[in-house]
């Protein structure tokens, strides 16, 4: 793991090699940042192949906006600005919508199969915890979980959320505030399960 | 709650929240539930789907990503070599399209003026001719335009009929003494005259298809024409009185239809 400094540092050559005009910083861009961008484009979608896909359309949009890439901003900002309106905008269209409700029966039919096959105990619950979060997640709008990951898995502000989204910080408060709401109602099972616990 | 969790909150709304919170427990408490499901979900092996560890899957992945930037490049590149090739091609084009454009401009004035001169001239000869007795007009000279075409069509026609009903008259007098005609004595060769006529009239008939009246009597005259010209033989009496009522009457009555059209086509 390079230390942040280091990332840092790579990350101004990188720029510099951009606003120089080197035709082959694509090919380190990708090399350096295709980690980053998958990841966020998979707690996105909630699926791999759709991650990977929006991992691809990210870099080739990346490259063919490079020219207007003016070095105001670090290159992972910028991708992960790129990764969001990508991830908003494919979201947005209806195939994507029949295509996410079409899988979410499908894993509903898989998962009935595959859960008992896990044996200790702990790992189950926490298996079947991590699917029913998952599926909460999933089942939040495109908008109001890209609001919820940006703050809660990259620790951005509502500020810079807002600059990624290309939208106000009080619709990302908004955002956020909703998607709270409904991952509560969503895992409020969870809730009065601990409360039994307890 | 949900500012207050993310550390949102300013000094003085963080000191309210938590004034708020000491005074109603069961809104502490919400505060608390909510806590525990965002750590919960912030767990990394909870809330996050993990992405694949294989190193074979991140070279795969740059692989394809990189492919594909390559493929872009080359339609990029594709695209550049079409539009210059296009652009060339307007290029080389433009000088040519201009040069053609001002040719066809200066030879459709040319050739208009060429042709109404020409039309000019025509009308001026036939008129001269229609006294004279012309042994044919003109005929080779298409008119200009369509308008024009027909009006010239149909001064040709009226012309070319009143000269037949003449020269018909005439041949056709010399045995019925009518006093009306020109003597047939006043011509020179009336056999060279009616081949004159007929050629005329063979002429002539194509650009009259679409009247079906007028087509029968032109086919009459020529008939007649034919007769005359290769006739050496006198003329029967039938065939005499046929050209004198063809001559007098037919010819007469066609040639007022005619010219009362034309007199209707004008504006």
């Amino acid at each position: 793991m390079r230390s942040s400094a280091a990332v840092i540092e790579l990350d101004r050559q990188l720029v510099e090699r951009v606003l120089a005009k080197d035709p082959t910083v694509i090919e380190d861009i990708v090399r350096t940042y295709k980690r980053e961008v998958y990841h966020l484009a998979l707690q996105l979608c909630r699926d791999h192949d759709d991650a990977e896909d929006l991992t691809q359309e990210v870099f080739i949009r990346a490259w063919k906006s490079l020219d207007s890439f003016r070095g105001d901003a670090r290159l992972s900002t910028w991708l992960h600005r790129i990764t969001v309106n990508l991830y908003l905008n494919i979201a947005r269209s209806k195939e994507y919508i029949a295509r996410k409700q079409w899988d979410s029966f499908d894993e509903e039919v898989m998962s009935g199969t595959q859960s008992a096959e896990y044996d200790p105990e702990h790992e189950l619950f926490i298996e079947q915890l991590r699917q029913h979060v998952d599926e909460a997640l999933t089942k939040l709008s495109p908008a109001q979980r890209t609001a919820f990951i940006l703050r809660h898995y990259y620790d951005l502000s509502i500020r810079e959320i807002a600059e990624r989204m290309n939208n106000t910080e009080g619709t990302v408060k908004v955002l956020l505030f909703r998607a709270v709401r409904n991952l509560q109602k969503l895992l409020s099972f969870y809730r009065d399960n601990n409360a039994a616990s307890r | 709650m949900v500012l207050a969790y993310y550390g949102e909150l300013s000094k003085r709304e963080r000191a309210r929240f938590e004034s708020q919170q000491a005074k109603n427990p069961e809104q502490a408490e919400r505060y608390r539930t909510l806590c525990t499901m965002l750590d919960t979900i912030a767990d990394p092996q909870i809330g996050q789907l993990p992405p694949p560890e294989s190193e074979d899957y991140w070279q795969g992945l740059e692989h394809s990503i990189l492919h594909r930037i390559r493929q872009e490049k080359r339609r990029q590149h594709v695209r550049i070599r079409q539009r210059q090739s296009i652009g060339k091609i307007i290029g080389h084009l433009i000088p040519v399209r201009v040069a053609l454009a001002l040719g066809s401009i200066v030879l459709a004035f040319i050739g208009g003026f060429t042709l109404g001169t020409r039309s000019l001239l025509s009308t001026t000869k036939n008129d001269a001719g229609s006294q004279a007795f012309p042994l044919a007009l003109p005929w080779d000279t298409p008119p200009p335009t369509a308008a024009v075409a027909s009006s010239a069509t149909t001064e040709h026609l009226r012309n070319f009929l009143k000269r037949s009903q003449l020269y018909i008259a005439t041949t056709a007098d010399r045995q019925l003494a009518c006093k009306r005609c020109i003597p047939i004595e006043h011509q020179v060769d009336h056999r060279q005259f009616a081949r004159e006529l007929l050629k005329e009239a063979q002429r002539l008939r194509p650009m009259l298809h679409h009247d079906p009246k007028v087509q029968k009597v032109l086919q009459d005259v020529e008939i007649v024409l034919a007769n005359l010209s290769r006739e050496v033989q006198p003329l029967s009496q039938e065939q005499v009185e046929l050209l004198h009522h063809i001559a007098s009457t037919t010819v007469c009555e066609v040639s007022s239809a005619v010219e009362s059209e034309n007199v209707q086509h004008q504006p």
